[in-house]
């Protein structure tokens, strides 16, 4: 841009018009923006900066392709950045997972970027329990690094399961790390994968997670598998589900039938055209039921019936239709059919009726996840470790934070107690960090290199994904000091693990996060990643892109059809106690987003609270225990007790209470904590035998009314604040039948079409 | 008019004929266009993707619990769940409401100082700097669609670093609403007014509909068939919210199928 004029000189300019300026030069969109000077100039004349962040030009907006870390899904994105800001995510168009859709915890990853409450400077405690002073990164690190040299071998991390679990790259560099240190590496998230690997490697002889083609099924039938809201793939199949209502299928002629069999009525639930409520933790024995009905192994219907309390002639005419449907029907299990002690029994029995119809629709995913081992059963071994003494230093990396998600009767902050050295390494204080003796602030996904395989995509589709940094987070400045300095002092997770780790004499310096990452790719088997890491345009293109995909036509899995026909999961209740159903809230994701202002304030799709959780108990059995919405309730079970505010709901099983994991965070900055209780907190610590992941889905809980609800707002009366909600919650007569077409006027309007 | 001019001025840069009133036959203006919504019930899961695009593109302030108890709580676009019937025959149903940009809007007519009023485009346009704060036209609109900012907004270091610079922040007093990203309709506009051409179908989208998972939402041009939102709005499960009112609303919804009502 050769054109230099002052100010006064551009605004006479800008009165003689704008034709007059544009004529002389060749206009694009960057300098017809720069002339008209839509933030006031043209951005060197105007900018603070000495250095400017990359590409930076005002008014002008660059978008960096990344991907998605708020689950495991891996969402292609691509962030809108103006000025060196991020200022909006939006999905990735070519990204195969995604295809340019986004959720409501993608938009807010911006909102964990800038957090106000972000740990912004390393701190140091002197003394357990006391406060945290800010500190030098450099003494941090020197503490850290002579900490691991003087107890080689009696060194662990544990990591963080949905930041990095699904990252190549960190595992690799964490291996190394672990390797020449002597650590033992551990990880741990509430939503596992290891109860359906096991049950794909099983049922498809293959281990992996399955996927489930939605988009070209006549026939869902999903147990307790809310695959629109939480995990695994909430975007992916929220996309897919669009094409199974109205896509292909549907201009054939055929509107899909869902069928949701679960004891709450879930975000998915209320999708599918029916929902039959079973008792919970009993969806393994529906499914052996109908396994059984098809003549496939499973039990006799009437016994499943007897444990479900779904009829037998619902179960019948399940079975009838799907099997009908044949080729077009799909058996879906998810986050609440995986968090059941008998998770591996059940999804294998659901993956079974897929197997028994030959659908071709369900299959196992291309990619393997980095962890493999239960996140439970590998934190247990930790404690075991730490409790007898053997772990000297503990390096907590990312946001696992067991201490919030796992019982107090765990034992495992006792744990964590024994251990001499703890750092944690992450992006936020919480309620883990808050027992380690040194924190030092690390990056969000947004702002450091490393890469991500998604958790499920399709099978015969291979996908690397690329996060890069969008923007540079020290040009975030601290307004309120006199003298202009950064807000926060971060460091980047692979830089740091890189410095960690020993090197020998002749080796330079310590490699940076993103000379670790194309050297990762670089050392791949594959010859595609091979050839995108060691080319310097190829490279530029795969992160322009987003990453590095290849389809090929997926090779049908032989299924093993040995169906299970032993059910060893959940039994009625007892008299006078209920089943706690802890489900991950889709917005919250087990915790860990509920410090993100926007999640907090966006209604809860079912029940429209915001800013709080709640129990939600059967309308029917409310009125009997006189309970009314906003009644705080008390839910004890043998791990201890929370209190929460009750909402009566039309559509859970009478022998069920359903509570949001998420909420109750007493140290997570002023967004999440103290709102609502944590149900983890009082979960059973059950796991299922085969693998040991953790049911933390299922609890037996006792239910006392505490005292009513209290007009007006208080924050210390827990008043629960609902939207939205039209007075008796039920749908006005203006809209009712408007908004759902009825089986005659559908009939219809398809014998109209037929014509 | 400089945008008709430099539009002249670019086409014959390019060797484009002009017709005689300075601007191309092949190019509309703005005022031939009317923007509309298609929303797809049938599609929608109620997962609330379209609120939080919302609220990130257009800096929808969050105002806290206390004031989402008063009501108070800013919703450009919210899904409202609707239940029918009682355990176990229960349903819930969602439906995404927004402005519905009336044709013949309730809100407009009734304010004092016209900060609402409607664009030749068709939309409900508001003038934030014009508007005191008589909340009539909040009262007059059926939807309940439009938001008062009863509280100063605030953005706490580092948070306000997120905001949309091609978005106004409103401050306390104003009403505030749904545009259907008017900022988004003028950019692709500007862009395409500089590359001499016409908005291509589809060129751009409202954020709600860009995030939205199972594309339930679709927008675009109905003055010009070749948007995709035309075909939708074509489909026979169409209506449209509160029609006895006549307000002749911009966004047609389209039925939910049911196989079991």
């Amino acid at each position: 841009m050769p054109l230099l004029i002052d100010r006064r000189t551009f605004i006479k300019l800008s009165m003689i018009g704008a034709t007059g300026l544009v004529a002389g030069c060749s206009v694009d969109e960057r300098t017809k923006e720069q002339l008209v000077g839509l933030y006031g100039g043209s951005g060197n004349r105007v900018h603070p900066y000495v250095n400017q962040p990359d590409g930076l030009q005002d008014g002008v907006p660059q978008w960096y392709a990344t991907t998605c870390t708020m689950c495991s899904a891996g969402c292609g994105l691509v962030v809108r950045t103006l000025g060196g800001r991020a200022v909006k995510v939006e999905g990735n168009p070519n990204h195969p997972i995604n295809l340019g859709a986004s959720c409501a915890r993608a938009q807010a990853s911006l909102q964990t970027l800038y957090n106000p409450d972000r740990l912004r400077f390393p701190k140091q405690r002197s003394s357990r329990g006391g406060d945290a002073l800010y500190t030098s990164w450099d003494s941090s690190m020197a503490a850290i690094a002579s900490q691991m040299s003087s107890h080689h071998g009696r060194i662990a991390v544990l990591t963080d399961a949905v930041a990095y679990g699904q990252s190549p790259v960190f595992h690799q560099a964490l291996e190394r790390f672990a390797r020449l240190t002597g650590a033992s590496a551990h990880s741990f998230g509430l939503m596992d994968g290891a109860p359906w690997r096991a049950a794909a490697s099983s049922v498809y002889g293959q281990s992996g997670m399955p996927y489930h083609k939605i988009d070209e099924a006549d026939y869902l039938l999903a147990f307790n598998a809310n695959f629109l809201e939480a995990w695994p793939s909430p975007v992916m199949y929220g996309r897919l589900f669009g094409e199974f209502r109205q896509g292909a299928r549907r201009a054939a002629g055929q509107h899909g039938r869902f069928v949701f069999i679960g004891p709450r009525m879930s975000m998915t639930a209320a999708k599918a055209d029916r929902w039959l409520p079973c008792r919970a933790g009993t969806e393994g024995a529906v499914a052996l039921g109908i396994l059984g009905l098809l003549g496939a192994g499973g039990i006799p219907v009437n016994e499943a019936s007897l444990i479900s309390e779904v009829s037998v002639s619902d179960m019948t005419s399940v079975a009838r239709d799907f099997a009908a449907a044949g080729k077009r029907a799909v058996a879906l299990g998810g986050d609440g059919s995986s968090a059941l002690p008998n998770a591996s029994e059940t999804l294998a029995a659901i993956e079974s009726l897929n197997a028994h119809v030959g659908s071709p629709l369900a299959g196992v995913a291309a990619a393997e996840s980095p962890v493999r081992v239960a996140h439970l059963k590998d934190i247990q071994s930790l404690q075991a470790d730490m409790a007898a003494g053997k772990i000297d230093v503990l390096l907590i990396v990312g946001q696992p934070n067991p201490v919030f998600s796992l019982p107090q009767s765990s034992g495992f902050a006792q744990a964590l107690a024994r251990v001499p050295f703890i750092a944690a390494l992450s992006p936020f204080e919480d309620e883990t960090t808050e027992l380690a003796d040194l924190i030092c602030p690390t990056r969000t996904s947004l702002e450091e290199w490393m890469d991500n395989a998604p958790l499920v995509s399709s099978p015969g589709t291979q996908v690397s994904s690329i996060i890069q940094p969008v923007i540079d987070p020290s040009f975030i400045m601290d307004d309120r000091s006199d003298s202009a300095k950064p807000w926060m002092d971060t460091r980047p997770i692979l830089d740091i693990l890189a410095d960690l780790t020993p090197r020998s004499a002749n080796s330079g310096a310590p490699m940076d996060g993103l000379s670790t990452l194309r050297a990762s790719w670089a050392d791949k088997g594959e010859a595609d990643l091979k050839l995108q890491a060691q080319d310097d345009s190829a490279w530029l293109d795969t992160v322009g892109k987003g990453g590095f995909w290849t389809s090929s036509a997926a090779k049908p899995e032989g299924a093993n059809l040995i169906p299970p026909s032993h059910y060893q999961g959940q039994r009625p209740t007892p008299q006078g106690s209920f089943t706690m159903i802890a489900y991950p809230q889709l917005y919250w994701s087990g915790g860990r987003h509920s410090n993100l202002p926007w999640l907090q304030e966006i209604t809860d799709p079912m029940t429209a609270a915001v800013w709080n959780s709640w129990v939600e108990i059967n309308q029917e059995v409310a009125n009997t225990l006189d309970i009314n919405t906003g009644d705080i309730v008390r839910l004890t079970s043998a791990q201890g007790s929370i209190e929460l505010p009750a909402l009566p709901y039309p559509a859970i099983h009478p022998e069920a209470l359903g509570v949001p994991i998420g909420q109750g965070h007493t140290l997570y900055g002023r967004t999440a904590q103290g709102r609502g209780g944590n149900p983890l907190s009082i979960a059973d610590l059950n796991s299922d035998p085969v693998t040991g992941a953790w049911a933390y889905g299922l609890s037996t809980v006792r239910l006392e009314k505490v005292r009513s609800a209290q007009s007006g707002f208080r924050t210390d009366i827990n008043t629960l604040v609902t939207m939205n909600d039209i007075p008796g919650g039920r749908e006005p007569d203006a809209i009712k039948g408007l908004i759902h077409e009825t089986a005659v006027e559908k009939r219809a309007a398809l014998s109209q079409k037929a014509k | 008019m400089a945008l008709k001019a430099r539009t002249q001025e670019y086409l014959k840069q390019a060797g484009k004929p002009a017709d005689q009133s300075g601007v191309a036959a092949s190019v509309r203006t703005s005022s031939d266009r009317k923007w509309g919504m298609v929303i797809d019930l049938d599609r929608c899961t109620g997962c609330h993707a379209c609120e939080a695009a919302c609220s990130a593109e257009n800096n929808i302030p969050v105002v806290g619990a206390e004031q989402c108890h008063k009501g108070h709580a800013h919703q450009w676009i919210r899904v409202e769940r609707y239940w029918e019937g009682n355990y176990p025959n229960v349903k819930a149903r969602f439906m995404p409401i927004l402005c519905q940009q009336c044709g013949n809007a309730p809100c407009e007519p009734v304010c004092p100082v016209y900060a609402t009023y409607h664009n030749p485009e068709g939309l409900n346009v508001m003038v934030y700097n014009r508007c005191v704060g008589t909340r009539y036209c909040g009262n007059n609109c059926p939807y309940e669609v439009r938001m008062f900012n009863w509280t100063e907004p605030a953005w706490e270091t580092p948070l306000d670093q997120q905001l949309n610079p091609d978005v106004t922040v409103r401050g306390k007093g104003v009403m505030e609403k749904c545009t259907f990203c008017v900022q988004r309709i003028r950019r692709a506009e500007e862009q395409a007014d500089a590359d001499g051409r016409d908005l291509e179908p589809d060129e751009f989208t409202t954020a709600c509909a860009q995030a939205c998972p199972p594309k339930a939402i679709v927008f675009g041009d109905v003055n010009d068939k070749r948007w995709s939102v035309n075909k939708k709005r074509e489909d026979p499960r169409r209506f449209t919210l509160l029609e006895e009112l006549g307000t002749e609303p911009s966004v047609v919804y389209l039925k939910a199928l049911d196989d079991e009502a």
